[in-house]
């Protein structure tokens, strides 16, 4: 299937992931996620790894390239895409990629316990169950 | 933020991308207004550049449609593998290129092999950005192997509007 390494990608974008209807828990998979994220393999996500992954997601859920994400192309590699409605600050609903960035800017920060600037795998896990079973 | 003030901070985002230097999300793209005010050619500079980088290769000949093989060959052994390739060779090429850049996540591989010539060859995505127009680029590697000698080349190519992509 073409569309997994995204899907896979997401679930770390979330941090809170869901994948698309298609495939239900399946793709809720933050370790396979955070695997493709450590670009160095050092065992840790650094911010730039971070980023790097989610301009990664925002180009590849960008199905018509415009440069924007509207929340139908969003809805497809991004978990709770409502997350990102106050981002869209012209209300026309697409956002930017800086607005992106910036929007999951927090997630970071929320899943660095120990605030070394780096995320362990435990650390991933913990934010993804945790908003995984938030109302 | 506003929408015009992001697209005004999507050079720098991408410039910061380009030289893995984004070393806070938040705060670099916060930041990313007050660099900009501090040094707006330099900014300008960058994005004109890869602009005039499209321009030369449509010049070259690359025109509207699909990626340039001298240009997406050029980089290896000085041109010199080009000469190597015949034209399926060289189709095959672009064509994985074409993969690539367009579906392949970075790091991911894309491949050809010529069972005729026995020559073959890969392409990997290596990094994501986007410039201000909003247009993607992708920086990459390639191999070529032609008579069992392998030769390594990188670039950028950006995507046009007509959703093809050119080689900077």
């Amino acid at each position: 299937m073409r569309f997994t390494p995204v899907l896979v990608l997401a679930t770390l974008l979330g941090f809170a992931a869901a994948a698309p209807a298609t495939d239900g828990a399946a793709k809720h998979d933050p370790k396979a996620a955070f695997t493709e994220t450590d670009e160095n393999r050092d065992g840790f996500i650094d911010r730039a790894e971070f980023v790097a992954r989610l301009v990664e997601i925002f180009f590849h859920g960008d199905r018509d390239k415009d440069g924007l994400l509207t929340f139908a192309e969003m809805e497809l590699v991004v978990s709770f895409p409502e997350d990102f409605r106050s981002a869209d600050t012209s209300g026309d609903g697409k956002i930017s990629m800086p607005e992106f960035l910036k929007a999951r800017a927090g997630s970071f920060d929320e899943a660095d316990a120990d605030s070394d600037g780096m995320l362990s795998l435990e650390e991933v896990v913990v934010v993804f169950e945790r908003k995984a079973k938030a109302p | 933020m506003t929408r015009e003030n992001a697209r005004r901070l999507a050079p720098l985002v991408a410039l910061a991308f380009a030289l893995g230097a984004c070393a806070e999300i938040g705060r670099g793209v916060e930041t990313a207004g007050e660099k900009i005010q501090e040094n707006p050619k330099a900014v300008l500079g960058t994005v004109v550049g890869a602009a005039g980088g499209g321009l030369i290769a449509a010049a070259a000949g690359g025109g509207a449609g699909w990626i340039v093989a001298g240009s997406l060959l050029g980089g290896l052994a000085g041109g010199v593998v080009g000469h190597k390739l015949d034209a399926r060779d060289k189709r095959m090429a672009e064509e994985a290129a074409a993969r690539a850049f367009e579906h392949n996540q970075t790091g991911q591989t894309s491949t050809w092999t010529n069972p005729d010539t026995g020559n073959s060859g890969t392409v990997t995505p290596t990094k994501t950005y986007q410039l201000a127009s909003g247009q993607y680029c992708r920086r990459y590697t390639q191999t070529i192997n032609v008579g069992g000698e392998p030769q390594e080349a990188s670039g950028t190519a950006c995507r046009g509007s007509d959703g093809t992509w050119q080689i900077q």
